[in-house]
């Protein structure tokens, strides 16, 4: 029996039970059930699958199963969140639960999915095409104890950024599951911040994020992992564009010289162009060290006219870590005027470290502009040397080069706040480890 | 306060320098004058620490120490500072983030507390005024879409900030226009002092016309084969390096 078969039977009576204990209304239990029968169908994701190739998630499940159980952890009794996040409006999370009132304004509100209407639900879960191809998106929709949606009325303009702290307290398995509906013309800025309490311990953390922007809308969202020393995380992001919609998206994850054997983190991103003039931006940036295991994959689909997309990633692998970059941009049959771009640069610090880079094409239209490139390379002697004869020791000039090279794969989120912050964040593995275990 | 006593150098198995001898006094000014590929460059990369070069002979002694024994940062730590003729680009370092490092590694070195941050800034406008670049500099990083001018400015502004004791400039004057070549003898001239000495290493007689040095040599095939004054520089203007060696 292989790895996916047996993790996923032991799955299949959780989410049955849960399914059956469903209070909510009935479109909420079709998406629910639609998601359990494709995943039964698809089973989990492994090595089998292409966009899986180097994170053999079924094999990560079980691994996790032998010691821990894979229902989600319940609601604890401790909601407090450290977190040094810059101000903003603070939306906190403790495994996966909502620990703080939902607030709610003229602009925006956080509510829980079931009780939206249902044409507005129906109208919403049925948007991406890219979430109902990813396996994992499925077992989260079908297990989440709560999924919460964060909507930015039509023509809203929220300057103050929506600081979510996705916060494991302890061991155990915690789904996190968000919508972000950003209605026709809103623009806003969510940052989602994964960390965890010091004595978390082994956790699993299964979290997926949905994207829905409408026409005109604009949202800068940044994904930061600090996950403990001994997490794994899967994660999930999908989004659909509308007409003129602008995606820019931030995606980090730093090193940390603590990780222990099984500090594995695959983030998924799965980006549909739906309509005309849609527009993705992704910078990306992560710093591996120790035995840390770190994966992006990203798939974007140009589905229509004239729509951009620009992925740049900077990955870093120290010690005797893993760094993969992955992924491709489809660009569909009969589209005009699609550009896109696909780069990834990585450094490798150790002979005992791995980089797999392969950013893709699969391009069905004649009127195109894309590239796709990646480079993996160590650090420059000659850089290095111009440093050092200036009287900055070795391992300094490394810290300085490595910080400069990462520093490509930050975005600019338009608050000078936040920019600093998670800069600090993805460089603050290198400063504590002297320039990380090289 | 340099003494370098029959050098021979290599790389990759060719020996450039073939037994080379210099003394430097506190406060002088030396050129080095020669033609392309004649060890030049490999003086300078070999005074610098540059781990591809192997020393194959002789030795070199830099303030009453064997300076060949000594890594790259603690010649510079000890108050060697090496001009580049081209000077590499370092993406996403800040040239005020590099400055900082740089000055405060070698106060480090010292015992003494980093720079204020404040007097920090205070003295890269003062610095970055003398060798007239603009203040947006700052932040640029380092050498990062600079012209071949600015990188030598920016050379200049690193030397002014470090204050050391033996500066060498590799061919600081080459695509220089007149400008900015007053510019390079301003800052060496504003910096001479009785416990400070500049090696100049330059191909044309252009630069000793901004900076007056006090012994001139010309280097061929590894050696030093003629030193004098600013005559020397004249008689090469005059016969070119062919005519000096017949």
């Amino acid at each position: 029996m292989g790895a996916a078969q047996s993790v996923l039977e032991q799955y299949v009576p959780l989410i049955a039970a849960r399914l059956e204990g469903q209070t909510g209304p009935e479109w909420l239990y079709r998406w629910r059930a639609a998601a359990f029968a494709r995943l039964q169908r698809s089973g989990l994701p492994g090595k089998h699958r292409e966009s899986w190739h180097y994170s053999a998630a079924d094999l990560w499940l079980q691994q996790f199963a032998e010691h821990h159980a894979l229902a989600p952890q319940a609601r604890g009794a401790d909601n407090a969140v450290a977190t040094d996040l810059p101000a903003g409006r603070s939306l906190p999370f403790v495994d996966g639960y909502l620990a703080a009132a939902a607030p709610e304004d003229e602009t925006f509100s956080l509510r829980p999915l079931a009780q939206l209407s249902e044409q507005e639900g129906v109208a919403l879960l049925a948007q991406s095409r890219a979430e109902q191809t990813d396996p994992l998106a499925d077992l989260i929709t079908a297990l989440a104890p709560e999924t919460w949606v964060l909507t930015v009325k039509a023509g809203a303009q929220v300057e103050l950024p929506f600081v979510l702290s996705q916060f494991a307290s302890r061991r155990g398995s915690h789904f996190a599951q968000l919508l972000i509906w950003l209605q026709a013309d809103a623009s806003a800025t969510v940052v989602e911040d994964f960390s965890a309490a010091q004595a978390a311990g082994e956790y699993l953390y299964l979290s997926q994020t949905a994207l829905k922007l409408e026409q005109g809308s604009r949202l800068t969202y940044t994904r930061c992992n600090r996950d403990g020393a001994d997490a794994q995380h899967l994660g999930v992001t999908t989004a659909r564009l509308g007409r003129d919609a602008q995606l820019r998206l931030q995606t980090l994850e730093s090193g940390r010289g603590d990780a222990g054997l099984r500090n594995r983190i695959r983030n998924g991103f799965h980006i549909e162009l739906a309509e005309t003039g849609a527009e993705f931006i992704a910078r990306g940036a992560f710093a591996a060290d120790d035995r840390q295991h770190i994966d992006y994959h990203f798939t974007v689909d140009h589905c229509a006219d004239h729509g951009r997309c620009d992925i740049q990633v900077q990955g870093l692998a120290a010690a005797k870590s893993r760094g993969i970059v992955n992924g491709r941009i489809y660009i569909a049959q009969n589209t005009r005027g699609n550009d896109g771009q696909f780069t990834s640069h990585n450094l490798l610090l150790s002979s005992d470290a791995e980089i797999d880079a392969k950013p893709e094409l699969e391009i069905y239209a004649d009127e195109v502009k894309c590239a796709h490139g990646a480079t993996v390379g160590q650090l420059d002697a000659d850089q290095l040397l111009y440093l050092q004869t200036r009287g900055i020791d070795r391992d300094s000039a490394v810290v300085l080069l490595t910080e400069g090279f990462l520093k490509a794969g930050l975005l600019d989120s338009g608050n000078a706040d936040l920019n600093d912050y998670f800069q600090r964040q993805l460089l603050a593995g290198l400063e504590k480890s002297g320039g990380m275990t090289v | 306060m340099l003494n370098i006593e029959n050098l021979r150098a290599a790389i990759e198995g060719k020996e450039i320098l073939q037994g080379l001898d210099l003394h430097i006094r506190p406060g002088e000014v030396h050129a080095i004058m020669g033609p392309n590929g004649s060890g030049k460059s490999t003086l300078t990369r070999v005074l610098s620490g540059d781990p591809r070069y192997q020393v194959t002979g002789g030795g070199v002694d830099f303030l009453g120490a064997n300076l060949l024994e000594q890594a790259p940062e603690q010649r510079a730590r000890n108050g060697l500072f090496l001009s580049y003729q081209y000077p590499v680009a370092i993406p996403g370092v800040s040239n005020i983030q590099f400055l900082k490092a740089a000055v405060n590694a070698q106060r480090e070195a010292q015992n003494l507390p980093p720079m204020d941050a404040l007097q920090m800034l205070e003295r890269t406008r003062e610095g970055i005024k003398r060798v007239s670049l603009d203040e947006s500099f700052m932040q640029r990083p380092v050498n990062e879409g600079f012209s071949g001018g600015e990188k030598k400015r920016n050379e200049l502004l690193q030397m002014l900030l470090l204050e050391p004791r033996l500066c060498v400039l590799d061919e600081a004057d080459s695509g220089l226009d007149i400008d900015a070549l007053k510019v390079v003898g301003e800052v060496v001239n504003g910096m001479r002092e009785a416990n400070r000495s500049f090696l100049l290493i330059t191909h044309y007689r252009r630069l000793l016309d901004h900076i007056a040095p006090d012994h001139v040599h010309i280097l061929t095939a590894g050696k030093i084969i003629a030193s004098g004054g600013m005559e020397l520089a004249e008689q090469l203007e005059r016969s070119g390096y062919r005519g000096l060696a017949a």
